[in-house]
């Protein structure tokens, strides 16, 4: 799960190989996205984008830190689902 | 219209479930995902598949045989080709022997069961003595100790890890590299971070700090290659304890004897050499022992430490004496559908011959890689003269490339059978095309005996080979034809294989015709595990049965019929390190060399893939921090790294913890890469850091090359003049 305090660098879209953070760069809701996203019924854990990460903004959704704990919902809002398994 | 095959990836032995979409035309692939209904494997997904469309479609691909004229290479039909190389090798044979002609494969040629099967076909029709493979360079060291303890080079036991308790992990990053080596372990390391989470200890053994070091509760920074110290260390504390077990699934010779040498063993002596404090090998020997379930697991680090086999045999040691031995939770054997030894035959026959110059002996049928620069370059009766290379680049993956590349050019013959020109095959005479995964379909048949649950998936073709390109094995087959020379050394064989294509070219039924989809069907029937229609009519795998425990001790092919502890070999090659001082610190060359793995990298072939390593792309090398500031470095510098082998360059990243005084720089990079086809200028990116490796020392026993543990000295060649402010400054050397 991406957290709060995302940049919006999308360095993560580029490594992921599900495509399942976005916005994406080529997508024009880029431009005006607070924030990126990641949909957590895409997602296969490989961890690829939270090592990518320039400033650590991303976290396995079960290990989640407190202060960004509804950031699973948040995450999973965007893509209109509920949270993934 | 468009459509959708089930495959899985080749790549690494994930074997990850593909769901591939293919184009109208059927020509081409318009998308890779994993398939979340293969029931084995998906979660190891990563770029490397997604973007294998591109290795495929790589625009320097040959995609006709290609004839050396001069400095650039020619079109050729392969009855030109096939016509050409027979000749000249039978005349090579005729005048000088077959061992006057060698060969050489890589990894991506034993991911595919056929073209490997048919390829030792081709070299024993040749009869050559003179074969040498990637194995040498990263998996002997699991052969020796499998044969010597098991009675077949290949019986790995793969872990069993959804009901472990405590891991001991050394040599893996698998966080990075996935938990495959020759086990085949599935979404391996999220399974391992669940069971931590439910309350498995992990234990993670490694000079550096990884990601994987870092989700360890506890991260034992080993000294390099000294692993082997640090296991019969913790196997002194549990035996010394009384915490050992009588392993319940598999009967065992030889465990007195073995035991005596660890008795011999000085714990304060151990404890030096891999610089682990007494108390924290006590405290590991202490979880793991008594932890419900364990299971110690080695890959290919250790392999590369120049001690390495001896490290393996302890680790198989270690698993034995605390009963994790085809145990729940512990290392599980599966038995498969096919007779293991037999198809393991079939990719790497077994053979007596020494070589020439070192008299060494095979280690799985074929000589350390480290010696074939030498049996070429080196006149006399046996002499190299010709060189066969499929799927592999040697002089990247080996040592002392620059050595190897000069033998290469000095040889009458080269023929490279590979998907794209790369450095080993520069002085190639032919080229000949090979193809990609995602236009191959066959069963692994030797893959289904080391995987962690009984499955099996038959790899389907998603699109046809490029142009005229033809899958290897026809060639390997139609080349030993021409050659008049027998496959597989029987005779007979030509006649049935000839005999065989002209009844299925004259009913129009394929599958009378000689092929790999024979030995499938054969193996596979022999096995009485399980039907091959059973495993074609699902697409998506074959769960064909529940786990179940106890096969080892049915299948050890030992003469004692038992589990071998104590192999003279091994005895002896552990006893000899004991009684040798541990190593000296060489002040000229105060650095080890260690290697890691990029998780979007893997060996040498992919690298220039775009799709790939969009972050940068390039190798450097890894220092820790303060080893750095002692050198007056700054990230992104660029030094010179020189071993009494040879010198590279490159820029300078630091460490995120780790030991002091080691150098890690990753290994696959530096190969240039040609276009054969246009004669433009080749691309490159990194460097070769095997070139610092040396071919004469080598582990004893698995003749593997110090690929870690080399010792080197680092200077400092210029600074940075741009700091560019990016978090992960990368090395980017797009050169001619």
């Amino acid at each position: 799960m991406i957290v709060g305090t995302c940049v919006n660098d999308a360095v993560c879209t580029e490594v992921c190989p599900v495509n399942c953070i976005q916005p994406g760069p080529q997508s024009p809701d880029y431009l005006t996205a607070e924030m990126l996203y990641i949909d957590p019924n895409v997602c296969i854990d490989c961890d690829a984008c939270a090592d990518a990460c320039p400033i650590d903004a991303i976290y396995p959704a079960q290990k989640l830190p407190d202060e960004w704990s509804e950031y699973a919902a948040i995450n999973a809002a965007y893509f209109g689902a509920g949270p993934g398994p | 219209m468009a459509t959708q095959v089930f495959t899985h990836c080749h790549y690494c032995v994930s074997l990850c479930g593909l769901v591939v979409d293919i184009d109208e035309s059927r020509e081409n692939v318009t998308n890779i995902a994993p398939d979340r209904n293969n029931p084995f494997s998906w979660g190891d997904f990563c770029r490397k598949g997604q973007t294998a469309a591109e290795i495929r479609n790589h625009p320097k691909r040959i995609t006709t045989p290609m004839r050396r004229v001069g400095n650039s290479y020619i079109p050729a039909s392969y009855e030109e080709a096939i016509k050409d190389i027979s000749q000249r090798l039978n005349r090579i044979i005729d005048e000088q022997g077959p061992d006057a002609v060698g060969s050489y494969h890589g990894n991506p040629l034993g991911h595919n069961f056929g073209d490997t099967n048919m390829f030792s076909g081709l070299l024993a029709a040749i009869g050559t003595g003179n074969r040498f493979w990637v194995g040498s360079l990263d998996q002997n060291s699991l052969h020796v100790v499998q044969e010597q303890m098991f009675g077949c080079e290949l019986m790995s036991v793969p872990t069993d890890i959804d009901g472990c308790d405590c891991f001991l992990l050394l040599g893996m990053d698998p966080a990075i590299s996935k938990f495959g080596w020759i086990e085949v372990i599935p979404n391996g390391w999220n399974r391992v971070l669940a069971a931590r989470d439910r309350g498995a200890d992990l234990i993670v053994v490694d000079p550096r700090e990884t990601q994987t070091t870092q989700k360890a509760r506890t991260h034992v920074m080993v000294a390099p290659g000294q692993d082997w110290a640090f296991l019969l260390a913790v196997i002194r504390v549990i035996v010394d304890n009384g915490w050992n077990r009588q392993p319940e699934a598999v009967p065992v010779a030889g465990l007195e004897k073995f035991l005596a040498l660890v008795a011999q063993a000085s714990l304060d002596d151990l404890s030096r050499r891999c610089d682990v404090s007494v108390e924290q090998i006590t405290d590991v020997a202490r979880r793991f022992s008594h932890a419900r379930t364990a299971a110690c697991v080695t890959h290919t680090g250790l392999a590369h430490s120049g001690n390495g086999t001896v490290g393996e045999w302890l680790s198989q040691l270690l698993n034995i004496i605390t009963n994790r031995m085809d145990m729940p939770g512990g290392k599980r054997y599966e038995r498969g559908y096919v007779d293991l030894p037999r198809a393991w035959s079939m990719m790497a026959p077994t053979s007596r011959h020494q070589s020439r110059l070192r008299g060494l002996p095979t280690v799985a049928g074929f000589h350390s890689t480290a010696e074939m620069a030498d049996e070429m370059l080196t006149p006399g009766d046996g002499q190299i003269k010709a060189m066969l290379i499929c799927s592999g680049n040697p002089v990247v993956s080996g040592a002392d490339g620059d050595k190897l590349d000069k033998a290469l050019s000095g040889l009458e013959l080269l023929v490279a059978v590979d998907l794209v020109q790369r450095e080993s095959h520069r002085h190639a005479h032919w080229l000949i095309p090979g193809t990609h995964w995602l236009e191959r379909e066959g069963l692994h048949l030797a893959f289904g005996s080391i995987m962690d649950k009984p499955f099996a998936q038959y790899a389907r073709r998603c699109v046809p080979p490029l142009g005229q390109v033809r899958e290897e094995w026809r060639f390997f087959v139609d080349l030993a034809l021409a050659m008049k020379r027998p496959l597989f050394g029987l005779k007979g064989t030509n006649s049935v294989i000839r005999l065989s294509r002209r009844l299925a070219k004259l009913s129009g039924l394929e599958f009378l015709e000689f092929s790999p989809a024979w030995f499938e069907w054969l193996m596979v029937s022999m096995g009485r595990r399980v039907k091959l229609r059973d495993i074609k009519q699902r697409p998506h795998g074959y769960l064909y049965d529940e786990k179940r425990y106890g096969d080892l001790a049915k299948s050890l092919r030992t003469t004692s019929k038992a589990i071998e502890c104590a192999p003279p070999i091994l005895m002896e090659a552990c006893q000899r390190l004991l009684g040798a001082s541990p190593p000296a610190e060489d002040p000229e060359y105060p650095f080890y060399l260690v290697n890691h793995r990029h998780r979007e990298s893997m060996n040498s072939w992919m690298n220039e893939n775009p799709g790939l390593l969009q972050q940068g792309r390039g190798s450097q090398a890894e220092l820790h921090s303060e080893d750095l500031r002692a050198l007056d470095l700054r990230e992104g510098d660029m030094v010179q790294v020189s071993s009494k082998t040879g010198s590279i360059e490159l820029t300078v990243t630091a460490a995120r913890g780790g030991r002091r005084g080691i150098i890690s720089i990753p290994h696959g990079w530096g190969s240039r890469i040609f276009n054969a086809i246009q004669g433009s200028e080749p691309e490159s990116w990194g460097v070769n850091r095997n070139r610092l490796i040396s071919d004469k020392h080598l582990d004893f026993l698995s003749q593997t090359p110090l690929l870690n543990t080399t010792r080197v000295k680092v200077k400092p060649v210029s600074s940075a003049d741009d700091a560019n402010g990016s978090v992960m400054p990368m090395s980017l050397i797009a050169r001619s």
